[in-house]
């Protein structure tokens, strides 16, 4: 589309505006308002003023999101910058919608507490200002959904979104394999198939869940947070009074949200070889077992049962808990540290670095270590039967360097709260790997421990952590951009007005 | 650019090739660095004689012992080929040698014989002691100051002295027979990305760099010997360990001891000296103008060094509750002590306010930083260096930038120049291994019972050969009741690991293994 079609477009309304971050808010304000609107009707017997209240939110955000897909439409070749713009919009606007509802019901009191569980909901971090079984049945479902569109949202960005237009480049997780973006021919097709497995994933997880015995609402809510590997529950104590079969299909079912969707489209699709010669399916599964083993070893009183859901719950980054694990030794929290920040496989629902990540630069400095003694020899490095280009590697290190710097400022500026050190440490890493509770918050992810300076300085790294730490910095740049044109044209407004 | 890189595989000039020799730099360059270790041990034995005389026999016979063992390799041995496997071999085996020759001292004269510590405690504690002075780390397993000797703690001191130039680059300066596999020896032992060729002849480069360090070490000596407060004694010893930015003090409450800033600003100034890049210090003695100002790691070095203590006397003074001044003193001090990996502390009793285990966590977290990055290249000082976080902070942003254009060509710079690949590539790799160890380390130290706040605080510290720690590992603590016995060999470990920049001693079993298997094939 030309750019005077694009501004005639824009002045007589007639025809559709080429604008892919207004055209993502408004898929996700649709989202949102649909699913909210399905909390709305569950829950209006249940509570009919807080229903109303959550139909009416939900009903505007259905209709902006209507209103903005008619009138939005996506370039042909977006670029990466306008993809990383437009999911950093939307998460912002998604969020915001979910603080007001907070707000409107009544469910939660202050604005930054509305505003941080908003996040933590949309972000998929298990932590909560809230008492979950004070919540009326359309919050409680309005609250586990946001974790299921935030789930959806990271997905879109990292298996449909990113890769389509920043090929070549390892902070986006390609999956493992030759031709490994079959999953999404082209962003539509990719994006109703992400969706539709999503959802199936969801709804077998909430059937398990009630063959395991629970409750309705339980289920659904719990199947939301499941999936999307987000931790919220509607009890207090998480998982803790939970039976063994709820337990065990949780830990099945994070598990699974922890593997890559391209593997994920491979087993679907029939390709059980495929499926299982994965080698980041390998080493993901050997972390788990890994830490299970350790758990088990170093730890007294926990039974393997609960050592296999703390490592799940730690390397799918979902947050929920059986037992409390920041009453482990020093030496347990480390391994479930080093588990939390290395996070799920890349292209899952999970976070962290992502297992594709941690492996490659484990290769990469094994490769640095035989250069030393052979210098002018070269050396590749493989994966997956592929060689991983210089270019990727190089990217991989920048971004992971970019990755520590972010934890180390959320740390400093928790410490700077009045944190203590290795508390601040923790919290940064387990919310910028969308995981959540650290020694601080407790393992049921209490965040009023935080204080609300303390909330509001991890809800930019919960961003960071659910879509990755590009839109993050790419928002920064916009804004330093922002604040640039702002100087300029305050500048030619006084020149202007002397 | 280090010869070593180019991978060129070459043989040493051979000017004492007799039929009986063993042809091995490894054992030769060994040889060389504990004859001079010996030394050290005999001065402090002349030291002891002529003061407390408590440990005089142990240390002249761990000097005869060390000496003896030190000229039967040097006398028996050769150097032979110099190719990148034997350059790390020679450097790791022999500061791990020298390690344990040099806690042969502590071990005879019961220096950690105290209630409590069975034998195997105590050659424990003496290798940690010994390693921390080798790599200049300066972390104490000392717990009663009053059971060693002065002979035994200027032993101590210089044992730190040795450690900051390098033991392999005093051997470089003597053994100018290496020829040019010296500079991939110099290379291999110098803190940071390489060491350049600075004169035409490579001990050349060593003796001028050793000359440097025996002159900085000789003024920071008098200006304490000037001012008020400290002994002969205390000037010569605090003149080793300021200038190796190693840490250790004859004292338990260190630099505190004295309480005096005059003391202070000359130790602050010593520290700063050192951590500069001790090429700037030779390009300046060979009369290049605006040497320092002109290198873009000096500039980012004294940027770094104001914009913590600012902060820290910010964080101290608004938030901390001391007083502007006091803020200022301790937190200039301790800024610098630990940015230059020194470690002193100026807390003159535990509790004080210079005993930054106690101050707020944003300005720990500060600290904690500096333990990480360190000082300049090429300087005693530890950490990853001031450089490579320039270059790899460039490198990241850079990768930022593309990926919102995938298709630009954007280079990194440092200063005025564009960092090759192949060097971004080798820092990067730098840096994924320090994160891999320091991980590995933190696991390692919490599993044999460390506590998180010491466990995480100690491993960068002794990868950085920083000294003290936080927690109960902090200045006024000790590591011997911070630690665990298996908690303190994988300190010393560590120490040297640091000390090398890793690759030596991850690389020092190539030679032999090869060695082994060409003589099994």
């Amino acid at each position: 589309m030309s750019r005077d079609a694009e501004t005639e477009g824009g002045l007589l309304g007639s025809v559709p505006r080429d604008s892919f971050s207004r055209l993502a808010i408004s898929d996700g304000l649709t989202h949102v308002g649909f699913v909210g609107l399905a909390a709305a009707a569950i829950g209006f017997f249940d509570n009919a003023a807080d229903s109303i209240i959550i139909a009416t939110i939900s009903s505007t955000a259905v209709g902006v999101g209507i209103f903005g897909r008619r009138r939005f439409v996506r370039r042909q070749h977006t670029a990466a910058a306008h993809i990383l713009a437009g999911v950093a919009s939307t998460w912002a606007i998604l969020v915001l919608v979910g603080a007001a509802t907070y707000l409107a019901t009544g469910a939660i009191g202050n604005v930054n507490a509305a505003l941080f569980e908003s996040a933590a909901g949309f972000s998929t971090v298990a932590l909560t200002t809230v008492e979950p079984e004070a919540l009326s049945l359309p919050v409680a479902l309005f609250r586990g959904a946001t974790q299921w569109i935030g789930g959806l949202l990271g997905l879109f960005t990292v298996v449909v979104a990113l890769p389509r237009t920043m090929k070549g480049r390892v902070q986006v997780p390609k999956g493992v394999g030759r031709r490994a973006d079959r999953l999404v021919p082209t962003l539509e097709i990719g994006g109703r198939r992400v969706f539709r497995m999503y959802l199936a994933l969801s709804l077998a997880c909430f059937i398990a869940y009630l063959l395991a015995g629970m409750r309705l609402r339980s289920a659904a809510i719990h199947a939301m947070t499941t999936v999307s590997t987000g931790g919220f529950t509607d009890t207090t104590d998480s998982f803790l009074s939970a039976g063994t079969a709820s337990r065990s299909v949780a830990t099945v079912f994070m598990f699974i949200s922890g593997i890559s969707f391209f593997a994920l489209f491979w087993l679907v699709r029939g390709n059980h070889r495929r499926f299982l010669g994965s080698p980041e399916l390998r080493i993901y599964a050997t972390i788990v077992v890994t830490i299970t083993t350790y758990l088990v070893l170093a730890v007294d009183d926990v039974s393997v049962g609960d050592a296999l859901f703390t490592a799940v719950s730690a390397s799918s980054t979902t947050g929920l808990a059986v037992v409390d694990w920041t009453l482990f030794s020093s030496g347990a929290l480390a391994v479930l540290l080093v588990a939390i920040a290395t996070g799920a496989m890349g292209a899952s629902a999970g976070s962290g670095l992502r297992v594709i990540r941690a492996w490659l630069l484990l290769l990469f400095a094994a490769r640095e270590v035989r250069r030393q003694l052979e210098p002018n020899a070269v050396i590749g490095v493989k994966h997956g039967g592929r060689s991983v280009g210089d270019d990727e590697l190089d990217d991989l290190t920048g971004y992971q360097i970019a990755h520590f710097g972010l934890c180390a400022i959320g740390a400093f500026l928790l410490a700077l709260a009045g944190t203590e050190l290795v508390d601040s440490l923790w919290a940064a890493i387990s919310v910028i790997s969308t995981f959540g509770p650290s020694p601080v918050t407790g393992a049921l992810g209490d965040a009023t421990a935080l204080g609300s300076i303390g909330q509001l300085i991890l809800i930019p790294g919960m961003l960071a952590g659910r879509l990755t730490i590009l839109p993050l910095l790419h928002a920064i740049a916009l804004l330093l951009r922002a604040k640039a044109w702002i100087v300029r044209e305050s500048r030619r407004l006084l020149r202007v007005g002397r | 650019m280090s010869v070593l890189r180019s991978g060129r595989v070459r043989k040493a000039t051979e000017l004492h090739v007799t039929g009986l020799r063993v042809k091995s730099t490894t054992l030769n360059v060994m040889g060389m660095a504990l004859t001079a270790v010996s030394a050290g041990m005999v001065i402090g034995g002349f030291v002891e004689l002529g003061s407390t005389n408590r440990d005089t026999s142990a240390l002249f016979w761990s000097a005869l012992v060390t000496f003896v063992a030190g000229i039967t390799l040097f006398g028996s041995t050769q150097p032979g080929e110099v190719r990148p496997r034997d350059v790390f071999a020679s450097v790791g085996w022999t500061w791990v040698i020298v390690t344990g020759f040099g806690a042969l001292p502590y071990v005879l004269g019961g220096t950690f014989d105290v209630s409590g510590i069975d034998t195997s405690g105590q050659i424990v504690n003496a290798i940690f002691e010994s390693a921390s002075g080798f790599s200049a780390t300066g972390s104490t397993a000392l717990t009663d100051f009053s059971i060693p000797g002065r002979g035994m703690l200027m032993y101590r001191q210089i044992t730190q002295w040795y450690g900051g130039m390098g033991i392999v680059v005093l051997a470089v300066a003597v053994l100018p027979f290496l020829g040019v596999g010296g500079l991939d020896l110099l290379t291999a032992e110098a803190p940071g990305p390489g060491s350049d060729r600075l004169t035409p002849r490579v001990s050349q480069t060593a003796k001028g760099l050793w000359s440097t360090y025996v002159l900085f070490t000789v003024a920071v000596a008098t200006a304490l010997i000037i001012i008020p407060g400290p002994s002969v004694y205390d000037a010569i010893a605090h003149g080793f360990s300021t200038v190796s930015t190693g840490g250790f003090s004859p004292h338990a409450s260190s630099i505190g001891h004295f309480d005096s800033v005059a003391v202070e600003i000359a130790i602050i100034a010593g520290m700063l000296v050192s951590g500069i890049n001790f090429n700037l210090h030779l390009l300046a003695r060979s009369g290049t103008r605006n040497a320092y100002w002109a290198n873009s790691e000096f500039r980012a070095y004294i940027a770094m060094l104001v914009g913590c203590a600012l902060l820290i006397i910010g964080i101290l003074w608004l938030d901390g509750g001391f007083a502007v001044g006091e803020s200022i003193r301790v937190g200039i001090f301790n800024v610098v002590a630990l940015a230059t990996s020194t470690g002193y502390g100026n807390a003159t009793n535990p509790g004080g306010a210079g005993d930054f285990a106690l101050w707020m966590p944003a300005a720990q977290m500060i600290l904690l930083f500096l333990f990480v990055v360190g000082a300049s290249t090429s300087s005693t000082s530890g950490g990853i260096k001031v450089m490579r976080l320039q270059v790899l902070l460039a490198h990241s942003i850079r990768s930022i930038r593309r990926s919102q254009h995938p298709r630009a060509v954007i280079a990194v710079k440092h200063g005025a120049v564009a960092v090759r690949e192949d060097v971004i590539s080798r820092m990067a790799g730098f840096f994924v291994v320090y994160a891999i160890f320091v991980l590995s380390g933190i696991i390692l130290l919490t599993a044999v019972g460390g506590g998180p706040l010491e466990s995480i605080s100690a491993i960068i510290s002794a990868l950085s050969n920083q000294g003290p720690a936080l927690g109960e590992a902090g200045p006024t603590g000790n590591f011997t009741e911070a630690f665990t016995e298996p908690g303190r060999l994988v300190l010393s470990a560590y120490m040297l690991i640091g000390r090398l920049e890793f690759f030596p001693i991850l690389l020092m079993f190539a030679a032999p293994i090869r060695a082994m298997r060409e003589r099994i094939l």
